[in-house]
């Protein structure tokens, strides 16, 4: 998954601008990129923020995508740009302290 | 909203297809309320004269008034002609009628039935009315040469029309006076009909023609001294029609009253967040249904189980995040495809927030309602709701072999419905001690498992998460199955899940012009 990796006040940072462009705008705060902490692998104990390209694509509001707002440029930029884009595994967000759930396999009904 | 922009919507909703007389009365309402008629009154206005123009009797309507714009010079316009009349005296102008105060409140017409055309020979008077008070005057004027139609206490009509020695006096009996009356004469009779919920009666009475009706404008809700404080919903005049017309006249009438005043308000207030949201018109097909959805809801009993509702269909964020109930915003996070007819996450960061905990919604342990419209099923995929440990749970997703719902058991008991195909309208029902899960597919629908179990355990306080599970405020175990929908409420009956999986699989499948699984 592509996107930026960043601390935890730079994460919080750029979700707050987000909830900020929607609140200046008089609107629900309706989309956001989310943060997700990095359990494991060499970006462990960092965060991941998805800037992939199918979510800059999205229509969002009013047929614009994200990066028709000029805080999501900016947003970007200081992120290093989309050059500066990573690609995570997304195992890396799992949580191993998480037990999976095996799942029951029966066999379908006939 | 002003002509230009009135303009601009009816095209965009009907492109070159919009009845012009439809578009001219429109915009003469839009000019005299300083706002346009809802997209769904502008919907049923269109049909109307379209309608009309289609079954053949237009031509011979003379005058229409569809009082129900709660402004006097809205309601005076004539659909017909566009002309004006006058309203007189104390009238009260409310949402979906006039009504005289019985005293000095009427209504004068632009113009004379003679003016008109109307004759001897041919003649037609109609109105509708609720909360009628009987034996009142309903329209016409009392000139020598006259033509009127009068209620008369008893459930009688009553009508008196140019004849032999000056006018001729007939009355039916049996006619309760709500709802659409007509009187019309044609060919040597003068038929009376009644359109309400009770049904349709008529009568007719022969007797021959004679006479000149004198020119003189015609009124509404008095005549003489007579002053009627009935509601009245519509009004006009026309040349004389066959039964068959009248019948036909009378449905379409009753049709454009009913369309233009029952429309849902919460479908239009859905309706108006998403254009909002969209920055365009949805179409008047998806208006329809949308309507049609709300009613159907409410008249089956189930809305008010209903606590979030989402119609993902719209290929945007910001409306996809509506909840038709509340009209709330939930949040999409991360990677998430916003399709044509549905959302789809990534995996791995795309979840949909819906900003609130089921429990906060009234969702007990002893009643819950969750489900979804899947379009496709991939892999294992927890998609609605939250968990908090192993005890606070509402869950509902599918294995590669089940639909399967955790629900406040205590953790002892996670529920599976084992089946081959798992797409389709899923889902579970907590209700009496029964958990049941039901699919609905476009080739009907099925009780796929009913688990009786005792109400353990308690509601987590965390927020639901559609696409995903909110695992201790952490979205996991998300998928990338296609999503149309998604919904929970409190628990409801197998019939209240039927009828609702059915509106629901026809607003989305009207909506998208996708078909269910």
């Amino acid at each position: 998954m592509i996107g930026y990796i960043v601390d935890e006040t730079t994460a919080t940072s750029i979700l707050d601008g987000i909830d900020a462009a929607m609140d200046t705008r008089g609107l629900p705060r309706y989309w956001t990129v989310g943060k997700y902490y990095i359990h494991t692998g060499e970006h462990s104990g960092s965060w991941f923020l998805p800037f992939d390209d199918t979510m800059l694509g999205t229509d969002i509001y009013r047929k614009m995508t994200p990066m028709d707002f000029p805080e999501a440029v900016a947003m970007v930029e200081s992120l290093g740009g989309l050059e500066a884009r990573v690609d995570l595994d997304p195992s890396a967000i799992l949580d191993p302290s998480v037990e999976v759930e095996e799942e029951v396999v029966e066999a379908p009904t006939p | 909203m002003n002509l230009s922009l009135s303009f601009a919507l009816s095209s965009r909703l009907f492109g070159s297809g919009v009845d012009p007389d439809a578009q001219a009365y429109i915009d003469a309402v839009t000019s005299a309320k300083g706002s346009s008629p809802s997209l769904l009154q502008t919907v049923a206005i269109d049909t109307f004269y379209k309608s009309a123009k289609a079954d053949g009797y237009y031509t011979s309507l003379k005058s229409l008034y569809l009082p129900i714009w709660e402004v006097a010079a809205a309601n005076a316009i004539d659909m017909i002609t566009l002309g004006s009349g006058t309203f007189v005296g104390g009238v009260t102008h409310a949402a979906g009628y006039v009504q005289g105060n019985g005293t000095t409140g009427k209504f004068n017409m632009a113009t004379s039935f003679f003016n008109q055309g109307l004759s001897a020979s041919s003649g037609t008077m109609f109105a509708g009315r609720k909360s009628v008070t009987t034996g009142q005057s309903v329209i016409g004027s009392t000139s020598n040469g006259r033509g009127y139609l009068l209620g008369r206490t008893g459930n009688i009509m009553r009508t008196e029309w140019i004849g032999a020695s000056g006018l001729k006096e007939t009355t039916v009996t049996g006619f309760d006076e709500e709802g659409i009356l007509i009187a019309s004469r044609l060919s040597g009779t003068m038929r009376y009909h009644r359109r309400n919920t009770a049904g349709v009666i008529d009568e007719a009475i022969a007797y021959a023609d004679a006479g000149t009706l004198t020119n003189s404008v015609e009124s509404v809700m008095n005549i003489s001294s007579t002053f009627d404080p009935s509601h009245y919903l519509i009004f006009g005049s026309a040349l004389g029609y066959s039964a068959s017309d009248i019948a036909i006249l009378s449905n379409g009438l009753k049709t454009l009253w009913d369309n233009c005043t029952t429309v849902d308000t919460d479908a239009a207030a859905y309706i108006a967040a998403v254009e909002s949201a969209l920055g365009s018109s949805i179409t008047t097909t998806q208006a329809s249904a949308i309507d049609t959805f709300y009613k159907s809801a409410k008249a089956d009993g189930y809305y008010t189980s209903l606590k979030r509702l989402y119609l993902p269909i719209w290929a945007s964020a910001a409306p996809n995040a509506i909840d038709m109930i509340g009209l709330t915003s939930g949040t999409f996070n991360g990677t998430v495809t916003h399709g044509a007819g549905y959302v789809q996450g990534d995996g791995s960061t795309g979840y949909f927030d819906i900003g609130s905990s089921m429990a906060s919604h009234g969702l007990t342990p002893a009643s819950g309602w969750l489900g979804a419209i899947m379009k496709t099923v991939i892999a294992n995929h927890q998609y609605l709701g939250a968990q908090n440990g192993s005890s606070e749970v509402e869950l509902l997703r599918h294995t590669t072999t089940s639909i399967t719902t955790d629900y406040n058991d205590g953790g002892s008991g996670r529920r599976n419905s084992f089946i081959a195909n798992r797409s389709g309208i899923i889902s579970a029902s907590r209700l009496s001690g029964d958990m049941k899960h039901f699919q609905r597919k476009a080739s009907g629908r099925s009780n796929i498992g009913t688990f009786t179990y005792a109400d353990t355990g308690s509601m987590t306080s965390l927020n639901a998460f559609a696409l995903a599970k909110n695992s201790s405020g952490v979205a996991t175990s998300g998928g990338t199955s296609e999503m149309g929908g998604w919904w929970f409420g409190t628990g409801v009956s197998d019939a209240a899940d039927s009828a609702f999986t059915l509106a629901l699989k026809n607003l989305w499948e009207t909506c998208t012009g996708l078909t269910l699984p």
